[in-house]
């Protein structure tokens, strides 16, 4: 992260050129950022022009300070540059197998435990305690934090979500920091599914999360957490953290590693 | 359309149980018979009167006016439509008082109450289904406002949980937790202690129905873990720092003091000592006791020290019982007078040795232990006064020997009984 904050003080001229007023900047693309060191654009290619705002919203803004108005064609090309890039915001620098390694995310658990799904992940068992393979792991783990990146870019509701009480309040004050939405509590059965007699949204409209985040698929009890089917059910892309005894079927965009140690989870935080 | 069941008097009524009838006619819902007449007209057709054809043949009637509010339980109403009926409610409130004859401005809710009850009496047993005239805002349920910006993002980054405020209080408090254990273990390696605790004395934790009204809709095990985690951040050694916080919960007794105390004034006598004076009575011993407010805890009676007057404990114990509940032994000096309690004098002598005297004179020490705590009253405050009355030593034990009777030995015992 430390990289990112030097080339940023550097870009930083570079960036007030394109900027008139102090637009807020919305936490930005990257959840996984703290929100000191705003990784952005600018800060790894300064010179390329179209990279300049933090978010689609940032460019309406902007063009209305400039008294101009912004054409159709123009936020369209906004919109798609970034999806024909492979890695646009520079996700795959974020982390390393190492970093995994040391946060001792591909420790998974008991053999007795094991879901059937989860094989092809599992580079082994080793004492009884199934192990992860780290390098199909930071495959999966680049996807979805590009796919994080480009929906936080387009100003998604991101929810976290999980219900392990060992790391649920800095879950929560992860999702605080960075502007998104945390649900670590008790879940009410059709929170996505029966919004209007859950959440008495008969006189006005409801917004549902656009992606939800799993830091852990389980629940407390043995059995999987509600918002996955949900999810599923109402469309909402899953990221999840997918742990040996879980099922990942449901997920949209899987993360195979540890779900229940400490440092793995302030990894996932980071 | 002939052919009826002798115990339904339908054709067709499927609630019978003459299933030899209906079983050979089948029903069919919502089916109407029409008999089929030569021209091929179709008569007016002769409804059955059986309800479930009728529903399913007529519109249900819907409730129009909107006044039952219990079909209506699940709608939210706006604001702006509460303050219609509260307006509507004043005035009605108003009428009612001119009705009875009484002030519209004194006019209180339960006098509303028992009017609307003399005037629409009624023998219903569910109170909810009796007349009443409610305030809007317990009635209608206000439309929630969900604050959200511009995009339909919600404001509170906790909104999925459902109640957001109450479970951020329970975020910071944990917060407040983490950052006291940091504190202590940080201290601990230096040796440095608290400066202060957190008493807790002389107030609980809120309950339910109060933490409800600070956050709407806290069901029990949400607001057992509001206790839970409060308990537990008080239980810190720093929970000082957070005494606000954890004090928001908690509900401050009153200390309720009886409307009666013996008020008694304080007398100076010849050597300037402040005393004070008071007589307790127990059976039939009668102590004349006077308490002087700066002593060195020093009991004198009839002139006798106060261990060779009581040689048994137990009527020593009695005796000084008011000062240790105060524990204030040490501060005052007693002087008492005491007479009566027959069976102190006549039970002297018996049983009691040089090495183990007994002489009982438990009465005379009740009557001094009484008269102790009566006047200990002017210099001991209110909330100490209570403590003596909750604890029983302001009353007189009432009870006297009980007469003998006629036709036994004694009060209680009988002669012995006899069969035949």
């Amino acid at each position: 992260m430390t990289h990112c904050m030097k080339i940023w003080n550097g870009g930083k001229t570079a960036w007030n050129v394109y900027r008139s007023i102090q637009a807020p900047l919305t936490k930005t693309h990257n959840n996984f950022c703290t929100p000191t060191t705003n990784l952005h654009i600018s800060c790894l290619k300064p010179a390329q022009s179209h990279r300049k705002y933090s978010t689609a919203e940032n460019v309406a803004q902007d063009a209305k300070t400039q008294n101009r108005e912004i054409s159709a064609l123009e936020l369209e090309h906004l919109l798609e540059q970034p999806l024909k890039h492979e890695d646009f915001f520079g996700v795959k620098d974020l982390v390393t197998v190492e970093d995994l390694f040391k946060a001792r995310v591909h420790y998974g658990h008991k053999l007795g435990s094991r879901n059937e799904n989860m094989k092809e992940y599992l580079f082994g068992c080793r004492l009884d305690v199934d192990i992860f393979d780290l390098d199909k792991t930071i495959v999966h783990m680049h996807t979805a934090l590009n796919f994080l990146a480009h929906m936080a870019f387009r100003e998604a509701i991101i929810l976290f979500i999980t219900k392990n009480p060992i790391y649920a309040h800095k879950v929560e004050t992860m999702a605080k920091e960075c502007g998104q939405y945390a649900q670590t509590r008790f879940w009410h059965n059709g929170c996505f599914t029966n919004t209007e007699s859950v959440f008495n949204t008969f006189t006005w409209k409801l917004r549902l999360p656009d992606v939800c985040v799993f830091l852990s698929l389980d629940d407390r009890v043995n059995s999987q957490h509600e918002a996955i089917n949900e999810a599923a059910k109402m469309g909402i892309s899953t990221v999840g953290v997918v742990d040996s005894n879980v099922n990942p079927t449901l997920i949209t965009y899987p993360i195979p590693g540890n779900d229940d140690s400490i440092p793995s989870a302030e990894l996932y935080c980071r | 359309m002939s052919r009826t069941c002798f115990w339904c008097l339908r054709s067709r009524g499927p609630a019978c149980y003459s299933l030899a009838f209906h079983k050979t006619t089948p029903y069919i819902a919502g089916m109407v018979v029409q008999p089929r007449f030569q021209t091929g007209e179709q008569q007016t057709t002769n409804l059955h009167t059986s309800s479930i054809l009728l529903r399913g043949l007529m519109p249900i009637r819907t409730d129009n006016d909107g006044t039952n509010l219990m079909k209506k339980k699940h709608v939210r109403y706006s604001e702006d439509y509460i303050q219609e009926k509260i307006e509507e409610y004043k005035l009605g409130v108003r009428r009612l008082a001119v009705m009875m004859g009484r002030d519209p401005k004194t006019f209180t809710e339960d006098d509303v109450k028992s009017s609307i009850r003399y005037l629409f009496p009624s023998s219903l047993t569910s109170v909810s289904a009796r007349p009443s005239l409610d305030h809007p805002a317990d009635l209608f349920p206000r439309e929630i406002r969900v604050e959200a910006d511009s995009h339909g993002r919600p404001k509170n980054y906790l909104f999925y949980t459902m109640s957001d405020l109450f479970y951020e209080e329970l975020h910071f408090i944990y917060s407040c937790l983490l950052e006291a254990q940091q504190l202590d273990d940080r201290n601990y390696e230096k040796k440095i202690a608290p400066e202060t605790t957190l008493d807790l004395k002389g107030s609980s934790w809120m309950s339910h129905d109060e933490v409800k009204k600070m956050f709407h809709n806290i069901k029990l095990p949400m607001y057992n873990l509001l206790i839970s985690q409060l308990s537990r951040l008080a239980e810190e050694p720093y929970a000082y720092k957070y005494k606000n916080l954890i004090m928001k919960y908690r509900v401050v007794f009153q200390v309720q003091i009886a409307a009666k105390l013996d008020q008694l004034e304080t007398k100076v006598d010849e050597n300037g000592r402040e005393y004070s004076e008071a007589q307790g009575k127990r059976k039939t011993a009668v102590a004349d006791v006077r308490v002087y407010s700066k002593g060195k805890g020093r009991i004198t009676i009839n002139g006798e020290e106060f261990d060779e007057f009581f040689p048994l404990i137990t009527d020593r114990q009695v005796v000084i019982t008011p000062f240790n509940l105060l524990r204030m032994n040490l501060f005052f000096d007693v002087e008492a007078n005491v007479r009566g309690g027959l069976s102190g004098i006549w039970m002297s002598e018996k049983g009691s040795s040089p090495q183990f005297p007994t002489n009982p004179k438990t009465s005379q020490a009740g009557a001094i232990r009484l008269g102790i705590a009566r006047a200990l009253q002017p210099f001991v405050g209110a909330t100490n006064a209570e403590i003596l009355r909750r604890a029983g030593l302001l009353t007189q034990d009432p009870r006297k020997k009980e007469r003998k009777k006629p036709g036994q030995w004694k009060a209680r015992k009988k002669f012995t009984w006899k069969k035949r």
